[in-house]
């Protein structure tokens, strides 16, 4: 009886490492026509056979970047109000708003960035047009908050209980513990969380490509830039297939992954080390 | 244990018996289905009017008593001009859906070439009812277009000196894309867009922004320009306003045909749904999704 269990386990598992492997196998293998050097130029035209992807590799870096250093000092500081300062079923309440807003289509992000902060951005930031990094980064942080949030007050609530009774008996302050126990304790798992969030950040298409204005230049705070995943569902619907522009495409897809990977490495490293 | 495995192989294998045996049934019976595969501009169209012409008439004796006594079942797909042609050839669809012209080493590989025009779609140079250079002026000149959209001019007042030092927002689609594979071919030439300008996701998008800033201009395509009337306004481009007479008669310059093609002469069904296509409620419907319509 369990050995049939086993087994079904087992396929299942194989079944979704070979579709895993498979898709990575399939994007590599459409890309691999275009990987050079020339796949980091800085000049993208298909109209005249220019494949060029270096500012919207850098595109995708920065406005993900800006929008980890909003997003971060934000979740972290709503993780730790949760756990202290909030009464406990408040905090619980705002747990679950946050939470919510993980489950928002990322569209609808979009919209409401592209009718409330870009003509926002164009009065205040006096810019000819509100498309622009820091739009984009606003509302990618708000996208990416609940992971930081919820990783975070997860970690620390755990640490907070291993350490708050003695520390308590002690007659430590609970801030002391805060920032001398609980916070250094919690930090890795915090910044398992960060990484995880800037994946998903480095991935976001829709939302970003709605405000960012997808103009192939050098990424600027006010300008206006592209990302690899919107420069993707911008052009992939009306490419010729087989292509150089369509495997350029896939090659974006590469750099992405490889960029992807490296992040989710450096945090399954740091979180075996720690926990 | 044994007899798990055996039955799973067993549900695996019939399954896999009746794909083959659908499959099978679906090429015998081909000749009472349409199959039109294409450009993404003209398949939302085509499908439209498909579905209304089998919600009318049901079944194809319905349309004309000597065809038979079956459902009409017409598929449409988007895919591209490009792979509507490919379609054709390759013999995966009846007809292809086609939003420019056919090229003629295309036509060659088409046995007994045949299209038939079934609409018009053109693209308006747009801006705000208070952009301040419609203010002064409802004409643009080829090459102001030109000058404008590479980025020659960026301020409004390089246009003309009366205007504000305002910069000018140019908005574009996706520069792959097929509608400004229609602006650089009729205006722009050899002539690159300015790297600077948004690319839109979508003509909607596109539209959005126009109404939104009123130093922004792009190409809104004549339906849109229809849809949201007051709101964006057009210039007439070399003296011509893009009005249903301008772009039938060709004096418009800025449009592409809608072109349904395939072989030869086509049998009663086919003729029978493109017969529709150019009747009175077909054109309406074409008129209706933004697109001028043609005999």
């Amino acid at each position: 009886m369990y050995r049939i269990l086993q087994r079904s386990i087992l396929s299942i598992c194989a079944v979704v490492v070979l579709f895993s492997m498979g898709l990575i196998l399939y994007i590599i293998y459409q890309g691999l026509p275009s990987l050079g050097l020339d796949l980091l130029g800085n000049q993208w035209n298909p109209r005249q056979e220019l494949f060029g992807l270096l500012y919207m590799l850098w595109g995708s870096v920065f406005v993900s970047s800006i929008a980890i250093a909003i997003a971060a000092p934000l979740g972290i500081g709503t993780a730790i109000a949760v756990n202290t300062v909030v009464p406990l079923r408040v905090g619980h309440m705002i747990l679950s708003i946050i939470d919510i807003i993980a489950g928002i289509p990322s569209v609808i992000f979009g919209f409401i960035g592209l009718v409330v902060l870009v003509p926002w951005a164009q009065r205040i930031l006096y810019l000819s047009s509100g498309e622009s990094f820091i739009v984009a980064s606003i509302v990618l942080a708000a996208m990416v908050l609940p992971y930081i949030v919820s990783q975070s007050a997860a970690s620390i609530a755990t640490y907070q209980q291993r350490y708050t009774l003695v520390a308590e008996n002690l007659g430590i302050s609970p801030w002391y513990t805060m920032i001398h126990l609980v916070l250094p304790s919690a930090m890795s798992s915090i910044g398992v969380g960060i990484l995880l969030a800037l994946s998903r950040a480095l991935g976001e298409t829709m939302a970003v490509m709605m405000v960012i204005g997808n103009a192939p230049i050098m990424p600027t705070f006010t300008g206006k830039g592209e990302t690899i995943p919107a420069l993707i569902a911008l052009e992939m619907g009306s490419v010729e297939y087989g292509s150089p522009h369509y495997h350029s495409l896939y090659g974006g897809a590469i750099l992405l992954i490889v960029l992807t990977m490296i992040i989710n490495g450096i945090a399954w490293w740091r979180g075996g080390h720690h926990d | 244990m044994k007899q798990f495995t055996k039955r799973a192989i067993l549900a695996a294998c019939m399954g896999a018996a009746m794909l083959v045996a659908v499959g099978c049934g679906s090429t015998k019976e081909a000749p009472t289905q349409l199959t039109y595969n294409g450009s993404s501009t003209l398949a939302p169209v085509i499908s439209k009017l498909a579905t209304d012409f089998t919600e009318k008439n049901k079944s194809w004796n319905h349309v004309d008593s000597s065809l038979p006594d079956k459902d009409i079942t017409i598929y449409v797909s988007s895919g591209g001009s490009g792979t509507g042609i490919k379609a054709v050839i390759d013999g995966s669809a009846d007809f292809g859906l086609v939003a420019r012209s056919v090229k003629d080493s295309e036509k060659s590989k088409i046995k007994d070439y045949n299209e038939i025009k079934v609409g018009i779609d053109a693209l308006t140079i747009a801006v705000n009812p208070e952009n301040p250079l419609f203010g002064i002026k409802d004409n643009l000149t080829k090459d102001e277009i030109i000058k404008i959209f590479s980025g020659e001019y960026k301020t409004w007042n390089q246009v003309d000196p009366s205007l504000p030092n305002e910069a000018i927002v140019v908005v574009t689609r996706d520069l792959g894309g097929g509608a400004h594979e229609v602006f650089q071919d009729k205006i722009m030439g050899k002539t690159e867009v300015t790297k600077d300008a948004i690319q839109a996701p979508s003509m909607g998008a596109l539209v959005a922004k126009i109404k939104d800033n009123k130093y922004a201009i792009g190409y809104a395509s004549y339906g849109m320009l229809r849809q949201n009337a007051g709101q964006i306004v057009a210039f007439k481009v070399d003296g011509v306003a893009p009005t249903d007479e301008t772009i039938i008669d060709g004096s418009y310059m800025i449009q592409r045909p809608l072109l349904i093609v395939g072989h030869g002469n086509m049998n009663g069904m086919a003729s029978a749904f493109t017969k529709y296509l150019q009747s009175e409620d077909g054109r309406k419907t074409i008129h209706n999704m933004g697109f001028v319509p043609v005999n």
